[in-house]
């Protein structure tokens, strides 16, 4: 017992290794993570979210985020970095908001985009934080150049788009109106569905899409699905669509577009 | 209420609402379309037989549990979630959403793995137990580890879909169980079912207490091996292919406690009978909803329950104060 | 052919609760199974019925150990009457006298009829049992107990909570049920009524048999005192021996 007061003394007392580093951006979100990057150089990135390491979640190539230093998104971390500017979500916690405010941080909430306009209004919004406004007027008119590349105005093919599992892109999503403009009808939004959500089989039969778009290959109702679509003569078929071309506005906006264009042309050049 | 009436009756009603729901869905598949070559057959065949199916067991199922279970712990508003089975199978099928594999086939072996290992630890811990006391501690215990490690999972999901997989899962849905979902569980769902309903003169004797019931001739530890077994197969084996369905265990035997009689062994059938009726028509009523998508089963079990006792309170409080 | 004890002895967690009892009971008679609180009368009974297991010693009925009997068999020979008057469920009271018919696995129908007569409550046979009153409540499950036609009945303080008509009616029946050949051995804590009904009487003290034999013989000042601790005066009338305790002994 008397030694357990030193013993915890001596713990608390080896904070992490690391350099005291100060200044820079830091950036709690995958997607403004990816949108910093293609402002700002990598040395002015003081920390990405631990999400941008992550296979499954990251919209960055994995290489260049592991070589960036990450955090688990608490105040406690960010502060200690005392950043010039801090990147968040506007889903951050109120607890975490209130501690950045008390700290004194300069501090930057992002929703999530809902079209490309508002997408593009965040791009020129964010590099004017940082001071990079010739470079978010870059992103912006290579999003104008894609938009007039992949644009279709013939009749949509009907598509419908898993973004994870059995969950669809419904109608109000930033998904949505680039389908559109890349010349496919949301399935999903004529069902009804609005923003995201899980869809029964039957719906589906009930009016096939011409192609499913999808990041997995299995769903717990994937198998099922096949099957049955397979015995109706609408002849739909499945092409995988990238995760990471789903999560994020902004620069994945171009490759997106490139991608749902590629897909429409399979069926109606 | 006569019996054979009350049986009947309820027979019709299940059969009855078992054709309704083969008549109900998104789709539409006219009469002109049913047993022939139309592909739209393979709506019926394939999506709502095996899940009208599967209404009707996993109904009879919860049914019959709630009721054994009342009679065994002599408590009319105890529910078979507290064993705490339920909340072990749905730990399974959390993992298996949350730590990859949330396929079919994985979802139901992780959730049947989790309630057979959650049976197994309640028997462990109520080995020489006397009292019912002692089962619904031990089934607390359970249910609580079990839905603090569903929350710590949830909580460490590698990105925001999965925690929607997850969530949406726990609520409980009969959507698009096929003839694979019917044929992993029904097996677990009979023999559970078959167990319980071995408990009929056991559950009667003990109405008038333990020492009467042993001096009777029944095996206690045998009755209480009966219970566990057979609502733990049926509980976890549901909640292994649809997710977490509340209140059918608890509302159907009181519902129909003043119709079959107070003795417990009358209310098993009907239980089983009513909880089948009951699970069809609220699964009905799901897929009714406007909208693109159905509405959790395990949310309108819950929009059923809580005014159903709010009327039954109601009526005590006016009973106690008339 | 009897139910007889061999120097039973019962341990209930820490406690020693019966000490070598070795008591031999006829069937035909009615024996009243008397004690301080806590002397073990209630043990007895359910060592008797098999419901606690014996640490040495054992029963025997009618030549065989009765833990060891297979349970059907020894729920068809003895049946047991609890001193908690549980009832659960708000059966009806043919459905609860029909569950002393589950040793025998038949509907019973007539042995339910003649309990149901015999106990007065062929009147109560289609109300539910929370609508008696406690006295027929009792009576019912007596009804339960005789509907099983044990040859042993063991009644644990039957007469708890009834009024004087009600004991005086439970009694009868307790006889009622010896003349037809039946072994009753009944706990009591009325000393009076105890005379009335007992042929023989068991005293028990501190888990001790003190004195075993005809109710006469057994049921004396010095006896009393010495299991209760209390001086009793002994007044004779027609109907039998009035016992009243006076004071510490």
């Amino acid at each position: 017992m008397r030694l357990l007061l030193p013993l915890l003394l001596l713990l608390v007392g080896c904070a992490p290794a690391g350099g005291q580093q100060r200044g820079g951006i830091v950036s709690l979100n995958p997607c403004s993570d990816q949108l910093l990057l293609a402002l700002v150089p990598p040395d002015r990135i003081a920390a990405i979210s631990h999400y941008s390491q992550q296979a499954g979640a990251t919209s960055m190539p994995l290489e260049l985020a592991r070589r960036l230093r990450s955090t688990g998104g608490t105040a406690e971390e960010v502060i200690a970095l005392a950043p010039d500017l801090v990147v968040a979500t506007s889903y951050t916690p109120p607890a975490t908001r209130a501690a950045f405010a008390r700290a004194g941080l300069r501090t930057l909430y992002l929703d999530a985009p809902v079209t490309i306009a508002e997408s593009k209004a965040q791009v020129a919004e964010v590099a004017q934080a940082v001071g990079a406004a010739k470079q978010g007027a870059a992103i912006n008119a290579r999003i104008d150049r894609a938009v007039a590349e992949a644009r279709w105005t013939g009749a949509g093919v009907p598509a419908l788009l898993y973004i994870s599992g059995d969950l669809a892109n419904g109608g109000g999503t930033l998904l949505h109106e680039m389908m559109q403009v890349a010349g496919l009808r949301n399935a999903a939004a004529d069902y009804g569905l609005a923003m995201t959500g899980a869809l029964p089989v039957e719906t589906i039969l009930a009016h096939p899409p011409a192609m499913i778009l999808r990041p997995d290959a299995d769903g717990r109702t994937a198998a099922i699905r096949r099957r049955l679509l397979a015995r109706t003569d609408a002849g739909t078929r499945e092409i995988a669509f990238p995760r990471s071309l789903i999560n994020c506005g902004g620069p994945t906006i171009p490759a997106a577009l490139e991608r749902l264009a590629a897909v429409r042309r399979q069926v109606a050049p | 209420m006569k019996r054979p009436a009350l049986l009947g009756g309820l027979a019709v009603l299940v059969v009855a609402l078992f054709v309704a729901s083969l008549m109900v869905g998104k789709a539409v598949v006219p009469l002109s379309a049913w047993w022939s070559g139309d592909w739209r057959w393979a709506i019926i065949a394939e999506l709502r037989l095996p899940r009208a199916a599967l209404a009707t067991l996993l109904g009879a199922s919860l049914g019959l549990s709630g009721a054994v279970m009342q009679g065994w712990l002599r408590n009319p508003l105890a529910d078979p979630g507290v064993l705490g089975t339920s909340g072990a199978a749905a730990l399974g099928a959390v993992a298996a959403i949350v730590l990859g594999g949330a396929t079919q086939w994985g979802i139901f072996g992780a959730a049947m793995a989790c309630a057979a290992g959650g049976l197994a630890l309640l028997a462990a811990l109520t080995w020489h137990a006397e009292t019912p006391a002692a089962f619904v501690l031990a089934g607390t215990v359970l249910a609580s580890l079990a839905a603090a490690l569903t929350a710590f999972l949830i909580s460490i999901a590698p990105n925001p879909y999965v925690v929607a997989a997850a969530i949406d899962w726990l609520m409980g849905a009969l959507t698009d169980r096929g003839v694979d979902d019917l044929t992993h569980a029904a097996p677990f769902m009979l023999a559970g079912c078959a167990l319980l309903l071995a408990t009929g003169r056991s559950l009667d004797a003990l109405t008038l207490g333990p020492d009467a019931a042993r001096s009777l001739g029944i095996s206690l530890p045998r009755l209480q091996a009966l219970v566990i077994v057979g609502a733990g197969l049926c509980v976890g084996a549901g909640v292994a292919v649809t997710g977490v369905v509340g209140f059918v265990g608890l509302v159907v035997p009181h519902m129909l406690r003043p119709l079959a009689g107070a003795r417990p062994g009358a209310l098993l059938v009907p239980a089983a009978l009513g909880g089948a009726a009951l699970v069809l028509a609220a699964d009905i009523v799901c897929r009714l909803a406007p909208g693109a998508g159905e509405v959790r089963l395990g949310v309108a079990m819950a929009l059923i329950g809580a005014p159903y006792f709010l009327v039954l309170l109601l009526g005590e409080r006016g009973r106690s104060w008339g | 052919m009897g139910l007889r004890t061999d120097d039973l002895h019962v341990v209930l967690g820490k406690r020693t609760v019966l000490r070598g009892v070795t008591a031999s009971f006829a069937p035909g008679r009615v024996t009243a199974v008397l004690g301080a609180n806590g002397a073990g009368k209630s043990t007895l009974l359910r060592a008797c019925a098999a419901l606690l297991p014996a640490s040495s010693g054992r029963v025997m009925l009618d030549g065989r150990n009765v833990a060891t009997m297979p349970a059907r068999e020894r729920a068809q020979a003895i049946g047991y009457l609890p001193q908690d008057a549980a009832v659960h469920w708000n059966m009806v009271v043919r459905d609860l006298v029909q569950l002393g018919r589950l040793p025998h696995g038949d509907d019973g129908g007539e042995a339910i009829a003649a309990a149901l007569a015999a106990t007065d409550t062929i009147a109560l046979a289609d109300r539910p049992v929370r609508s008696l009153s406690g006295g027929e409540r009792a009576r019912v499950l007596l009804a339960r107990v005789l509907a099983g036609e044990p040859r042993w009945l063991l009644a644990d303080e039957p007469l708890a909570s009834l009024d004087p008509l009600h004991q005086l009616e439970t009694l009868a029946l307790l006889r009622a049920a010896a003349g037809r050949g039946m072994g009753v051995l009944v706990v009591l804590h009325d000393l009076t009524l105890a005379a009335r009904v007992a042929d023989d009487v068991l005293l028990l003290k501190d888990g001790a048999a003190l004195a075993h034999g005809p109710a006469a013989e057994v049921l004396t000042g010095a006896n009393l005192a010495a299991a209760y601790g209390v001086r009793v005066a002994i007044l004779s009338q027609p109907d039998g021996p009035v016992i009243v305790p006076l004071g510490r002994a």
